[in-house]
């Protein structure tokens, strides 16, 4: 079997789950108030993903066609329960903020997408690639978006009862950032800024090969 | 031959009509003059303050945005866009707060006067179609008097930046733009835009809740007493609703010249009054209150947010006003014109498409062409 | 050769060829055509491709020089009565005179009073309402030659088939209606109706809804289908004169207008006479053109040049000045809805646009582009300037070619 680095990077950027496939968003909107809560999240997404891919993969010889999706689910929701248990007993206060989106990855597009676009059709070692690519790619914006609200939103970013960055008392965090609109907002400019970038960087590769100058002038009206 | 040449061949239709959007943006801006200059003489510097930041911060960022955008100075266009947010913070920080805006005002009129002005080799000066200004002066109108300097500052580029220019620029904006800044000023600082409320003449100096919010909380038994200061000088409440009556001047000059028709304004006040009646609540109080007439005549209006058909704009009218009443009687805000607007700016397209015109001589079910 | 809507006629002349007024030059066996006749007495210079004013190509054409003379071909000799004559007698000779609507839209008028045997014709209408603003040869017509255009409506009427006969004139020509009124008082199967005068109100569809309050359905339906024949005045006119003298459709009535014409007026000219001596017949003109319009200001056609004949469809012709001329850039589109307000026939302009923008034909399809007859009441209203009318041609051409591909 041939391991190929896209298999991991893939999930990174070009078809990163949030900012290109769009699943998963529900759960990306409701915890990216506080940068703590993203990264517990992305690492329980991580976990979930990858060993669920594994499994999945693993037991594709023997899972009948039919009934896959409800084999999924009982691989998926056994990992969930492992990291909700674990979550309750070393992180309480953790577990208490995150409260009802643990349970919910059982129900997360990326985990049940993956498997059914990816790890139902590869082998072990690509599966794994790609739960760690696509967990990674998940956690990335997670943890910006968890930057910009709660930076913009309270004025802080604290971590474990410390305080990492402080924005100074002079500033008026404007709260909306960490309300729902703000998530919405946050989201949709990260990829925004992602497009643009892609189509600048396009644009640069087709002008380096084809040698001209400029794209072509639009022609406007009629 | 005669012409000696040189003739201009262009499509038809070769005479056009005499309006175009600038002009359309003016007659606007004159609609809103009498409540915004009564207002300015109610607060006296601290309304105009907010007025002259509002619309000067929405100039400046359209002018911005669309030099960014068309590659246009880039380097001079971000130096400016840095130095009047970095200057008006260090003067505050020096301990000046009260020179910030002027400081903020002067660096972003200099800069538009300079981009509109002076033509540069091989750029086209920077033309404004007026629709900056009216969602800045529309901005301005819905904030109270008393905020910081800085509120109007950020709201106006919320507006341009975040509720026109990133949809494409004017005409492509889903929400009206000086609503959307509103709403998030609000949700952002909602200490700042809910006190603030200031009377500089007559006796009650400051007053620290609007009559909707007296309403509200049943602390204000006789509501006919406030008919009419609302009407003429409102004693508390946002910049642009100091007189229903100016705002009504101003609409009726809209109407005559046709800039606006009557369809949304009467249906939207028309149902406000039927839906208080229903809930029980005074009718007069309701729509003399609040933004109800700065909405429905000149929120609501907005033509990019709004429906395009004559039905459609019935239907949008009595929607917005219906669900005004139901937010001021059953939620927990005293005011709901800002989000009746934007929901139903939301569903503009959907009732287009649903309110498209019979094409002559086209039958559809159940309606019959005479024969 | 192509002086009207349908096939272009091919010459029967050529070069070093002696023509007389009224002789046919040009013919076509196609249904939908009209034959082309000489308006002058003289030699043929040449047969060759020259610029055309509304197809605004080079099209096959037959120079004529004149020799003053203005001799008259013998085929040209008065019909009779129409009494004496069979519907398909004043048919035939409608067709063989050339003759086609001089509204503007040049649609060959025997084919017009043909309608198709299971189509019930009630009402024929005569169109006195201006098909554009600045244009006021109808108006003329009706005042100066009132009896000859109820003269030529009988001939139509009777080619058609039909009793009632209307003719429709807007409310701004008291003089027409009084002169109008007064030829038809004899005849009471006749009748005249006023109308609104608005743009566009001398459009078929709209001034039958107007008199008769009847919706013609949308392309490919047509005023019979309805029960309506509509023709111009010019054209009543014109059977009229080929009824009494057997001359030919060898002449119109054109407005000449605009601010830079010195003396505006309605001049009878012999068609294939170019602009030019046209405006110079108008006592020229005082500032630099910038525009010169084949037809009116808000379907014209502008021109490259000033060396164009008039044709059978020229209604007139309109000098613009640099001041009249706007050339604004389009902006964005700010949804205003006056487009939708202006639309007589009920479209929304700003969406067909919209998705033509986007080549989104099938979206664009939903809002019956079809049904636009180009009269540019949209794009004149237009605050942001935007060639709607242009958009709603190039999204008609689309859906037709997708349509045609399936």
């Amino acid at each position: 079997m041939r391991v190929r680095l896209i298999d991991l990077t893939r999930g990174l950027v070009q078809e990163n789950p949030l900012l290109r496939l769009m699943i998963g968003l529900c759960s990306a909107l409701a915890v990216s108030v506080k940068v703590e809560n993203t990264i517990f999240m992305g690492l329980a997404v991580i976990f979930v993903l990858t060993l669920s891919n594994i499994v999945i993969s693993a037991i594709r010889p023997v899972t009948p066609d039919n009934i896959r999706i409800p084999i999924f689910l009982v691989v998926v929701s056994s990992f969930v329960t492992i990291v909700d248990l674990v979550l309750k007993a070393y992180f309480p206060e953790v577990y208490a903020r995150l409260g009802v989106w643990i349970p919910l990855i059982v129900v997360n597009c990326i985990i049940l997408g993956r498997a059914e676009a990816f790890a139902y059709r590869n082998g072990i070692l690509a599966s794994t690639l790609d739960g760690l690519g696509m967990g990674a790619g998940y956690t990335l914006v997670l943890i910006v978006m968890g930057i910009v609200r709660e930076l913009l939103g309270t004025g802080s970013i604290t971590m474990m009862g410390v305080t990492l960055i402080s924005l100074g008392t002079g500033f008026q965090a404007p709260t909306f950032m960490i309300t729902f609109p703000g998530a919405f907002l946050t989201f949709g400019l990260i990829m925004g800024a992602l497009n643009k970038a892609q189509s600048a960087l396009a644009e640069r590769a087709a002008r380096r090969a084809t040698g001209s100058a400029g794209r072509p002038t639009p022609v406007g009206g009629v | 031959m005669a012409g000696g040449g040189n003739l201009v061949v262009t499509v038809s239709p070769h005479i056009k009509s005499p309006e175009t959007t600038g002009s359309i943006m003016r007659l606007v801006l004159l609609g809103l003059l009498p409540a915004t200059l009564w207002a300015c003489v109610l607060f006296g510097i601290s309304g105009i303050a907010v007025i002259a930041i509002s619309v000067i911060t929405a100039l400046f960022c359209e002018v911005t945005w669309h030099n960014l955008r068309d590659g246009k100075g880039t380097g001079r266009t971000w130096f400016a866009l840095v130095s009047s947010l970095v200057v008006p913070i260090g003067v505050s920080a020096a301990g000046l707060g009260r020179a910030a805006p002027a400081a903020a005002i002067a660096l972003m009129s200099a800069f538009i006067l300079s981009e509109a002005g002076i033509s540069r080799q091989g750029e086209r000066r920077h033309s404004f179609d007026g629709s900056a200004a009216v969602t800045g002066l529309l901005l301005a109108l819905v904030l109270p008097p008393l905020v910081p300097w800085w509120i109007p500052f950020v709201g106006a580029f919320i507006a341009i930046w975040l509720g026109k220019e990133i949809f494409g620029g004017l005409g492509y904006n889903v929400f009206n733009p000086a609503l959307v800044a509103r709403a998030i000023l609000v949700l952002s600082w909602p200490a700042h835009l809910t006190a603030g409320w200031f009377r500089s003449l007559g006796i009650d100096a400051t007053s620290k809740a609007t009559p909707l919010m007296l309403a509200k909380t049943g602390a204000a038994a006789d509501l006919t007493a406030y008919y009419a200061p609302l009407l003429l000088n409102n004693p508390g409440g946002c910049i642009g609703e100091v007189s229903a009556f100016l705002l009504l001047v101003g609409g009726a000059m809209l109407l005559w010249k046709r800039v606006i028709t009557w369809e949304i304004p009467v249906t939207y006040l028309g149902a406000m009054a039927v839906a208080s009646v229903l809930m029980g609540v005074d009718p007069v109080f309701h729509l003399l209150a609040g933004g109800a007439v700065l909405g429905a005549v000149f929120m609501a209006t907005d033509y990019v947010t709004s429906p395009v058909s004559s039905r459609g704009k019935i239907v949008f009218g009595i929607m917005c006003g219906a669900i005004t009443m139901l937010l001021r009687v059953y939620s927990k805000a005293p005011e709901g014109v800002t989000s009746a607007i934007l929901f139903m700016n939301m569903v503009t397209p959907l009732i287009d498409r649903s309110t498209m015109p019979r094409p002559f001589g086209v039958v559809r079910a159940g309606r019959g062409v005479r024969k | 050769m192509h002086q009207h809507t349908g096939a272009p006629c091919e010459p029967l002349v050529k070069k070093g060829d002696r023509v007389l007024v009224g002789q046919k030059i040009g013919e076509s066996k196609a249904y939908v055509s009209a034959p082309v006749h000489s308006s002058v007495s003289g030699t043929v210079v040449a047969v060759e491709p020259r610029q055309h004013p509304a197809l605004l190509r080079s099209v096959a054409s037959v120079v004529i020089e004149s020799d003053g003379a203005f001799e008259v071909d013998p085929s040209v000799k008065p019909r009779g009565e129409i009494d004496s004559l069979s519907r398909d007698e004043l048919r035939q000779i409608i067709r063989e005179a050339g003759i086609v609507g001089l509204g503007g839209a040049a649609f060959p008028t025997s084919v017009k009073v043909s309608p198709p045997k299971d189509k019930k014709i009630d009402v024929f209408l005569l169109n006195g309402a201006e098909c554009e603003p600045y244009l006021t040869a109808d108006h003329r017509l009706m005042v100066e030659e009132a009896s000859d255009i109820v003269h030529g409506m009988l001939a139509l009427m009777k080619a058609v088939g039909v009793e009632k006969g209307i003719v429709c004139i807007e409310d701004n020509k008291p003089d027409a209606i009084d002169a109008m009124s007064k030829a038809v008082a004899d005849f009471p199967n006749l009748g005249t109706a006023v109308v609104k005068t608005k743009y566009p109100q001398g459009g078929e569809k709209q001034l039958i809804k107007a008199v008769l309050g009847r919706e013609v359905p949308p392309p490919p339906g047509l005023p019979m289908d309805v029960g309506v024949v509509v023709n111009n005045v010019g054209t009543a006119a014109a059977v009229a004169a080929a009824l009494r003298t057997g001359m030919p459709l060898i002449e119109r009535v054109v407005t000449v207008t605009g601010s830079p014409v010195r003396e505006p007026a309605n001049l009878r000219v012999r068609l294939g006479t170019s602009f030019r001596e046209l405006i110079e017949q108008c006592g020229g003109l005082s500032e630099k053109p910038a525009k010169i319009i084949a037809g009116g200001p808000m379907m014209g056609i502008a021109q490259s040049s000033d060396e164009v004949p008039v044709i059978k469809g020229t209604s007139g012709i309109l000098v613009m000045s640099e001041h009249d001329t706007v050339l604004d850039e389009p902006t964005n589109c700010i949804r205003c809805g006056r487009c939708v307000e202006a639309c007589p026939m009920f479209l929304m302009p700003l969406y067909i646009r919209m998705y033509a923008e986007a080549g989104r034909w099938d979206l664009a399809a939903r809002y019956s582009p079809a049904n636009c007859m180009e009269c540019g009441s949209c794009a004149y209203e237009c605050p942001a300037r935007i060639p709607l009318v242009q958009w709603i041609k190039i999204a008609k051409a689309e859906i037709a070619a997708a349509k045609g591909g399936r």
